[in-house]
């Protein structure tokens, strides 16, 4: 059987500046897997190496960065046999119905997979849709919010944790899934983990090799620094002086 | 104002309802209503349509409202920003060949729908313009709430989902909060660490008269607070007179949650981001300085 966990490279939001006309500037950031999909990696790597016979695929669209080497191996270190990412300029500003194209085409292009799962939400958007629109485009049963996740007699049990209560239900194969956070913890990867993942086979696509173009829906019109409240920033120590004064800063406020 | 001419509600909860039912009927002449939950109409609403079992998952239920929706054509669909919600926007946008435009706060019509929403974890404000159809998941309080009226002769619809079947649901017993509506908050970090530090904050929370929230982490990982008190981009959003942070970091996802007067922060680490977002800080540890300054506070 063959399962594809979805992963996308963002860049951490802390090295984030924005330029003159508003728009952000990543030049400087580190790039890393969205927090939340590592939640989603663990989850499916678990119901991998119960299986017999069960090939794990990490898959992400993006520009240059999914050939970044360290991301490559953090990612095959964390379970996965192999790894495919698609590749192209464009994917990194495509809106997530032009994602969910290029994932569903990808799956396809795999071949014979029973199951794509996702993180709650990527760590720099989080529209929380690119699951629901990929499972919606592969015609296959599809569920967001799913906290447990559990292979049984070749159908999936899936626990949904929704805001008024939590529903099990049964779900039939092949099917996408998008994880809550809090589904399971990521692994720590081993130095062993590490050194084997460089081995494991990794494939980029260019855009061109699969049957969509990547371009978005909904059109960004324009991506501004949110105006931030000015704040005094007064930073004392913790002796008796600045404890009176926190106490006195908080009388003022009540 | 220039209308479009139909439009979908899809929502749950009958807050939700009335106040989509109000904006929907803002930008389209003609309303249609699917109620995931209880048969609840409102002013403005032309068409009802209601589950054949709202206690099963609506999840049974995905296949017949994308195909009703799709017949129909409507050029806006305004879903309820909730976990189910989002999943059949999604559903819906696929059918309809666009995105989901999420989290918005903002929404305005020329001919297409541009709407506002955060990225970056709060960092910056994303504006987006629709396709030719419209899927907008909308953050409750956007609109003001339409009147209620009696649903009357709703097109029940009938579970179309084969390969998902339903076994349980189990409703959560989670206290109700007043944390989005507080005029003071006291917000724990993972720096309170555990419970004796945690009864600490809500002793403070108690002589300051605040609610308790709580960063994600506490609430989901350590499981210190229910996750209906964590604040943030995810989370609830706060607008307090008074904020207090206790062992909270100040990442941006967190920090965005919150548009306070005042900003207070006790951190252990001088460097946490925390201290460039407050007013006041202290750097110091909380297990040594909650005591003092509630001593403080009560003298
Ligand atoms: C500089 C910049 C400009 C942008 N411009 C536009 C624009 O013009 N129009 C627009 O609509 N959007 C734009 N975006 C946002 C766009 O690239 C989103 O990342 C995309 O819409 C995916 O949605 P999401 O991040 O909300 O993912 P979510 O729906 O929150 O992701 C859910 C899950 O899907 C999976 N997933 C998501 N993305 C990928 C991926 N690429 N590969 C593999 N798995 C994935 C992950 O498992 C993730 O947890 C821009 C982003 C940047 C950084
Ligand atoms: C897509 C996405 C959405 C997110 N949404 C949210 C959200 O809505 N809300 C949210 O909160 N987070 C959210 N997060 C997580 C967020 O990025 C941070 O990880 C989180 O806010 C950090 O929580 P924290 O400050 O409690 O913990 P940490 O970052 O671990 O900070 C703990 C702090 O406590 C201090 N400390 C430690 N011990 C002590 C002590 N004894 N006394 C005093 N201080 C001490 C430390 O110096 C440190 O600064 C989101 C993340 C992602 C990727």
């Amino acid at each position: 059987m063959k399962i594809v966990a979805c992963y996308k490279l963002v860049p951490d939001e802390n090295q984030i500046s924005f330029k003159q006309q508003g728009m952000p500037d990543l030049s400087a950031c580190e790039w890393q897997i969205g927090q939340y999909d590592l939640c989603a990696i663990e989850a499916v790597a678990r119901i991998a190496e119960k299986q017999d016979d069960c090939q794990l695929i990490a898959l992400t669209a993006g520009a240059d960065i999914v050939e970044n080497s360290k991301l490559k191996k953090s990612v095959l270190s964390r379970g996965p046999h192999e790894m495919v990412a698609v590749k192209d300029e464009k994917l990194g500003f495509a809106d997530s119905y032009a994602v969910a194209k290029v994932l569903a085409e990808a799956v396809e292009s795999i071949g014979d997979v029973s199951l794509v799962v996702f993180g709650e939400g990527s760590g720099d958007v989080y529209a929380q849709q690119v699951g629901n629109l990929t499972g919606a485009l592969l015609g296959w049963n599809t569920l967001n919010a799913v906290s447990s996740l559990e292979l049984v007699d070749g159908e999936l049990v899936v626990e949904r944790n929704l805001e008024d209560c939590t529903e099990t239900l049964k779900v039939a194969l092949p099917a996408a899934v998008s994880v809550t956070s809090n589904i399971c913890l990521p692994r720590l990867a081993s130095m062993k983990e590490i050194l084997k993942a460089g081995k494991k086979p990794s494939t980029i696509k260019a855009l061109d090799e699969l049957n969509t173009d990547g371009v978005s829906r909904v059109e960004t019109v324009s991506l501004a620094a949110k105006s931030k409240a000015q704040r005094d920033c007064t930073v004392v120590a913790a002796d008796d002086e600045g404890l009176e004064r926190l106490a006195a800063e908080i009388r003022k406020m009540i | 104002m220039e209308k479009c001419k139909s439009s979908f509600v899809v929502a749950a909860g009958k807050g939700a309802i009335l106040e989509l039912a109000a904006g929907a009927a803002q930008f389209a002449e003609k309303v249609s209503l699917v109620a995931l939950a209880a048969p609840v109409s409102a002013q403005g609403i032309d068409a009802v349509y209601t589950l054949e079992d709202p206690n099963a998952s609506v999840a049974l239920y995905a296949k017949a409202i994308v195909k009703l929706i799709c017949e129909q054509k409507p050029e806006l669909v305004l879903v309820e920003q909730s976990r189910n919600g989002r999943l059949l926007a999604g559903l819906i946008a696929a059918a309809f060949g666009t995105s989901v435009q999420t989290d918005v706060s903002e929404i305005e019509y020329d001919g297409a729908f541009v709407t506002k929403r955060a990225g970056y974890g709060g960092l910056a404000v994303k504006v987006e313009r629709s396709a030719e159809t419209a899927v907008i998941c909308v953050s409750s309080g956007s609109f003001p709430a339409a009147g209620e009226v009696p649903c009357e002769a709703p097109v029940v619809l009938k579970a179309e989902g084969e390969g998902i079947t339903f076994v349980e649901k189990k409703e959560k017993l989670q206290q109700r909060t007043n944390l989005s509506a507080a005029r003071r908050v006291v917000c724990v970090g993972r720096g309170i660490g555990d419970e004796e530090k945690l009864a600490l904050a809500e002793e403070l929370a108690g002589v300051i008269e605040a609610e308790m929230g709580c960063t994600r982490p506490v609430a989901e990982e350590d499981h210190l607070m229910p996750t209906n008190r964590y604040i943030g981009v995810s989370g609830v959003s706060v607008k307090p007179e008074l904020y207090v942070a206790v062992g909270v970091s100040g990442q941006v996802q967190h920090t965005s949650g919150v548009s306070a007067t005042r900003v207070i922060a006790i951190n252990k680490d001088e460097h946490a981001p925390i201290f460039s977002e407050c007013d006041f800080g202290v750097v110091g540890e909380a297990k040594d300085v909650l005591p003092k300054l509630i001593a403080l506070l009560k003298d």
